[in-house]
């Protein structure tokens, strides 16, 4: 593909990598298999600036939690990345062993869905920050980081912090064990914090909780958060930007709320629509035919054009790649207005 | 069979023993109804006792007390071939992950053979024609009889699931999270085939779920549950535009714009050592002294509504009932005609 497309594709991070919190640019994820490669992401370009919490937002198998491991380069030995990862302005491709392990301890840290599985369930919860904090700067004394462990333990909003740090993690409750998570990632003073389904595991109420402190925390220091989700409620509620995957492609980014009110990609809008709160009581839900292409399959044209309720005949033979379709938003779909003129043709896969 | 219920349950109470003499009270005095050809949604956090519930109607658990009637016979004590033939082919059950719960070294076809050859109905060509039968009602292409579970999509699966339950034409379904793991458009289409299937043959729901958005749209009642209790039962609609008990006060704003949601602090108690009065007063935003002290009986608040609290409908909603806007479709314009030159011309 050609430098010009490029740089109208990622337009939004041209003000330069300082300014940005994490720069994916046409990355590729393949894992090579004895049945052909798999290709898990589809040359993904997307920015996130700086202080701001951005959705990458797809059912399963749309390549969101790969694009965060990508990032963090936590992928299955075997898997071969290509394309540029700018992460706190440090190509992570390049970077050694050892300065990726620091970046992942201190200025990148990561929440997962399950937090129970995040924590060590033999050591005491008190002990498990330290060691973070620790790892994060080894200078921090033992009293140092036990002090900082508690602080951050009641900036998440935990009752009786200096109790519990002689707490087993099976003693807390599932909305507890996850705020202890995003403190033992705040010990280490991160920059961008990444979740990867933070509150699918939770209930309604707690998950209100655990999003009200996310949003606290990007407010007052400024964390970048990327969060992957499947969930509208999450998205709606958290997200000034979203990122929307399909099949290993980003179809659609943008602001939320514009986004949501008038999604540009059709497959944006089909999954909108197919939503229970988007419909009356008891009416038939609007659905998305068939499913989407698997990893193995390559592709000629659009992903979605297979179950794309609009979709043309050239959209089976061209591939769309993500453009500038109303300021600040972008889309890849050949159809849809605004949507720039083509100079390329089939798919370089 | 004249009652407008297919089944009841009342004053129902489960507890399980702990280690040290202690108990878990898991359900405390849980009465509900479900009647004829309608959805009870039955919502509630982790640890209500929603799924305890659902597994002593389908008697699956034996209750520690209370009574279960189920199409005008009382259930509770059946054993043997008399539970076989009034519930266990009269009810069913939809299991949340289709993955786990289907053997995966048995074929399709074999998954949904087995209800009818357990309860001996019909001759293998008669077993055979209704599997396929079947499988066309809920959407499954007939050749899929032959594969096995882990060749199918995630839909795909939890359709099996739900063609296994209808096997032996059940009047009631209970449902535990049947689309918990399936994508929002994978969901839809298991929701329209659920409801498709109700209006066509008159089945019964018991929907638990956690999805606030979805058991609005497919209930025609909600069962809310607190800590091993109903805190308030009543018509789907009502109950999210004028909830009676705070908790569901709570549920209900998640529905509505961030500022107007209501978001309670801490956790739900443990339900060993219950709280001796209302199990909801310690995150409650109304909770009094009286509230503490003494747990509010579920009463009749409206027609048709119940709910457990000393202060009903005083915890107020603000905002507009969340409903979605529906997006407008993308403005879609023909390909340029430099694009099909292109196309010609590769």
């Amino acid at each position: 593909m050609s430098e010009g497309l490029l740089e109208t594709a990622s337009a939004p991070s041209s003000k330069g990598a300082r300014e940005d919190a994490l720069v994916m640019r046409d990355v590729r994820v393949t894992l090579p298999t004895g049945k052909g490669p798999l290709r898990i992401i589809r040359d993904a370009t997307f920015t996130v600036a700086k202080g701001e919490i951005v959705a990458l937002a797809g059912e399963s198998g749309s390549g969101k939690s790969t694009s965060i491991m990508a990032a963090l380069r936590l992928l299955p030995a075997g898997a071969q990345v290509e394309g540029s990862i700018i992460l706190d302005g440090q190509d992570v491709l390049a970077m050694p062993k050892r300065h990726l392990r620091h970046l992942r301890a201190k200025r990148a840290r990561l929440v997962f869905q399950d937090p129970w599985r995040s924590l060590h369930p033999m050591k005491r919860i008190g002990a498990q920050l330290v060691e973070s904090a620790r790892t994060a700067d080894p200078s921090l004394s033992r009293d140092e980081a036990r002090r900082l462990a508690e602080q951050m333990l009641t900036r998440v909003g935990i009752p009786e912090p200096a109790s519990r740090m002689n707490s087993y993690p099976h003693e807390v409750s599932g909305g507890q064990s996850q705020r202890i998570v995003i403190a033992m990632a705040l010990v280490a003073g991160p920059s961008v914090l990444f979740c990867d389904e933070p509150t699918t595991a939770l209930d309604v109420t707690t998950q209100a909780q655990i999003l009200e402190l996310l949003r606290e925390l990007n407010r007052e220091l400024g964390l970048s958060i990327v969060i992957a989700t499947h969930d509208l409620d999450v998205i709606t509620d958290l997200a000034d930007r979203l990122v929307v995957m399909y099949a290993g492609e980003v179809v659609e980014a943008g602001p939320t709320a514009e986004v949501l009110a008038r999604p540009r990609h059709p497959y944006t809008w089909s999954l909108l629509r197919s939503a229970p709160g988007s419909h009356r009581p008891g009416e038939r839900l609007h659905t998305i035919e068939g499913r989407p292409p698997g990893p193995g399959e390559k592709l000629t044209g659009c992903a979605f054009a297979a179950r794309c309720p609009s979709v043309h005949e050239v959209c089976r033979s061209v591939r769309p790649e993500p453009r500038p379709v109303l300021p600040g938003r972008s889309a890849a779909c050949l159809l849809t207005e605004g949507y720039g003129p083509i100079t390329t043709g089939a798919r370089d896969e | 069979m004249s009652e407008q219920y297919v089944a009841r349950a009342e004053g129902l109470v489960k507890e399980f023993r702990l280690g040290g003499g202690r108990t878990l009270r898991a359900v405390d005095g849980v009465s509900f109804e479900v009647r004829r050809g309608e959805t009870l949604g039955l919502v509630g956090e982790s640890g209500s006792g929603k799924t305890t519930v659902a597994r002593m109607l389908i008697r699956l658990e034996k209750p520690t007390a209370g009574r279960i009637d189920f199409e005008g016979r009382d259930i509770t004590a059946l054993r043997g071939s008399a539970l076989r033939t009034a519930v266990r082919r009269r009810m069913a059950m939809v299991f949340q992950n289709p993955s786990t719960s289907l053997n995966p070294y048995q074929r399709v076809g074999d998954v949904l053979a087995e209800p009818l050859r357990v309860h001996k109905v019909g001759d293998a060509a008669e077993r055979h024609r209704r599997v396929m039968e079947m499988m066309e009602q809920v959407g499954l292409d007939p050749a899929f009889a032959g594969r096995y579970p882990q060749e199918l999509s995630g839909g795909q699966r939890q359709r099996v699931g739900i063609a296994r339950a209808l096997m032996l034409d059940p009047s009631l379904i209970v449902a535990d999270e049947p689309t918990a793991s399936l994508d929002v458009s994978v969901q839809a289409q298991v929701v329209n085939l659920l409801q498709e299937l109700q209006r066509q043959r008159g089945l019964a729901y018991l929907f638990i779920t956690h999805d606030l958005a979805l058991v609005r749209h497919l209930s025609h009642r909600i069962a809310v549950m607190y800590l091993g209790r109903v805190v308030e039962i009543g018509p789907a609609a009502e109950l999210f535009a004028d909830p009676a008990h705070p908790y569901t006060a709570v549920l209900a704003s998640m529905q509505r714009d961030p500022e107007h949601r209501i978001v309670p602090t801490g956790d739900i108690p443990s339900p060993v050592d219950r709280p001796p009065g209302c199990a909801f007063s310690s995150r409650c935003p109304l909770a009094t002294a009286r509230c503490v002290e003494q747990a509010p009986p579920l009463v009749t608040v409206a027609e048709g509504r119940q709910a457990a609290c000393h202060f009903p409908g005083e915890l107020r909603l603000g905002g507009e009932l969340g409903h979605r806007a529906v997006p407008a479709p993308p403005p879609l314009t023909l390909p340029d005609s430099e694009l099909l030159t292109l196309k010609k011309g590769g």
